[in-house]
Order: structure tokens, then C-alpha cells, then sequence
């Protein structure tokens, strides 16, 4: 019962992401709408840890090497983001064309 | 329902209203406080689900390092003030398209058949132990060099544009 109620949750989080993902036009809001959408995955790894093997601690080592995947992402990300403000002055995603023919 | 149940429900709305709050308000400050309330819900929801040590990364790196991080971003950007936020642009178009992918999973997870939890490994945090530095010794390995690298990369990017 458990395991059905963390996948929920998971599904309905994945969802607010993924609208997140989709409207948002600020890139450090965007940013912040990938990490609900990957904490939203890591709960299933964690959730299916239980159920598959226990003792491997497979799904939990999984969702550990998630978490510092999302740590690199985020302080590249944001890295990124800093340098785009520099040059356009703005980190709204539409005003950036440059590459726009 | 036992306590556990009631701590998992409690968990899950802190962290769905918070979700919802951080994609949908104007202030993008705001956006990130709802994101540590959101990581902090979900860090209760890994200690419920036997992970005790995701927990505490989870808050150790999500709450203390990310969101910090982000926070830096807003205040030396000032993308929240220059720039005042439209909520979001195109709302029905990614309501429709989220709600698709939300009831997706949802029909996948409810019609499958799901084996039943076994009995939490008496010792936990040994067994993942074990495995970090046994069977999963070279992915365990590996991200701290991912780690390293990226450090690397964020500073070169950002005084690269300096110069």
C-alpha cells in the first residue's frame, strides 16, 4: 500500500513539474521546476528499493547517485544562468535568440 | 490508518502544495522558499519509506546547498526585480499537456500489479554502506569525479565571461 502511495505522490509531482517545465519563461524557475520533477523520480527509486531486493540497497544507491547528478546540474545550471545574465542583461529564456535565423 | 500512514499524507500535501506554489507564483524568491519547503516534505517522505540516509543528503544537499545556491543566483542576477515574472505564459497549453503525462502515470501506476513491500533490512544504513563501497564501488566512484568536474566547469563559466 505503501509503495502505491509513494508512486502517486510521485506521478502528481511529476505532473506540477513538467507544467513548470512548460510555462515558466525565467530560467532559474525553470531550473527549480526540473528539481520537483527529479525529486519526484527519486521517490520512485526509493519506493521500488523496498520491493526489489532490500538488502542490495540497489534503488536507494540509485537515487543517491541522482541526488549529486542534481547537485553538478544545478551549479552548472546556475553557472549558466550567470553568464547569460551578464552578456543579455536579462535570464528570461524567450529574450535569448542569438542563434534564431 | 497508523502513524506512519498519517505522516506519510501529511508529508505528501506539505510537499504537493508546496510544488504547486513554486511553479504557479509571480515571485521567483518566493518560488524558491515553496522549492526548500517542497525538498524538506520530500525528506520527510524518504525517512518514512526506510531511507533514513537519503533523508539526510536530501536535506544536506537539496535544502543547505541547492536552494542556497539558487538564492545566490536570484540576488546576483536580479532577474526578479528587473524583470517582473509573467506567472506562467502559455497556462491551458501546459495544464492540458501535464495533466496527459500526470494521468499516464497515474493509470500505469493503479493498474499494475504491485509486489508487496518486504520486511526493512534490520540494518540499514550498513547494508547501503556495504553496497557503496562493494557491489556499486565504481558508480560510487565515479560521481565524485562528475562532482569534481562540474565544480570545475561553473567556475570557468562564470569567470570565463569576466575577462
Amino acid at each position: 500500500m505503501m509503495t502505491t502511495a509513494a508512486l502517486t505522490l510521485s506521478a502528481v509531482l511529476f505532473a506540477i513539474g513538467v507544467f513548470g517545465v512548460l510555462t515558466r519563461r525565467n530560467a532559474i524557475s525553470l531550473l527549480v521546476s526540473v528539481e520537483i520533477v527529479m525529486n519526484a523520480a527519486t521517490i520512485n527509486l526509493v519506493a521500488f528499493s523496498r520491493i526489489h531486493e532490500p538488502e542490495a540497497m540497489t534503488g536507494q544507491v540509485f537515487a543517491l547517485l541522482g541526488i549529486g547528478i542534481a547537485a553538478c546540474e544545478a551549479a552548472v545550471g546556475l553557472a549558466l544562468i550567470l553568464a547569460v545574465y551578464r552578456r543579455f542583461g536579462s535570464t528570461d529564456v524567450d529574450t535569448i535568440d542569438l542563434l534564431r535565423g | 490508518m497508523d502513524t506512519q500512514e498519517v505522516l506519510f499524507v501529511a508529508f505528501g500535501g506539505v510537499a504537493v502544495l508546496g510544488a504547486l506554489y513554486a511553479v504557479a507564483t509571480r515571485s521567483l524568491l518566493r518560488a524558491i522558499v515553496a522549492l526548500g519547503a517542497f525538498l524538506t516534505a520530500i525528506a520527510g517522505e524518504f525517512y518514512l519509506l526506510a531511507a533514513d540516509f537519503i533523508a539526510v543528503v536530501q536535506i544536506f544537499v537539496y535544502v543547505g546547498g541547492i536552494v542556497v545556491l539558487m538564492l545566490f543566483a536570484l540576488m546576483l542576477s536580479a532577474s526578479g526585480k528587473r524583470h517582473p515574472l509573467a506567472a506562467v505564459d502559455r497556462p491551458a497549453l501546459g495544464a492540458v499537456l501535464a495533466y496527459a503525462v500526470g494521468a499516464g502515470l497515474l493509470w500505469a501506476t493503479w493498474s499494475t500489479e504491485l509486489p508487496a513491500a518486504g520486511p526493512d533490512p534490520a540494518d540499514a544504513l550498513g547494508s547501503l554502506g556495504r553496497a557503496l563501497l562493494g557491489a556499486q564501488l565504481w558508480p560510487f566512484e565515479l560521481i565524485g569525479l562528475i562532482l569534481l568536474a562540474s565544480v570545475i566547469a561553473a567556475l570557468s563559466i562564470v569567470r570565463g565571461e569576466r575577462q
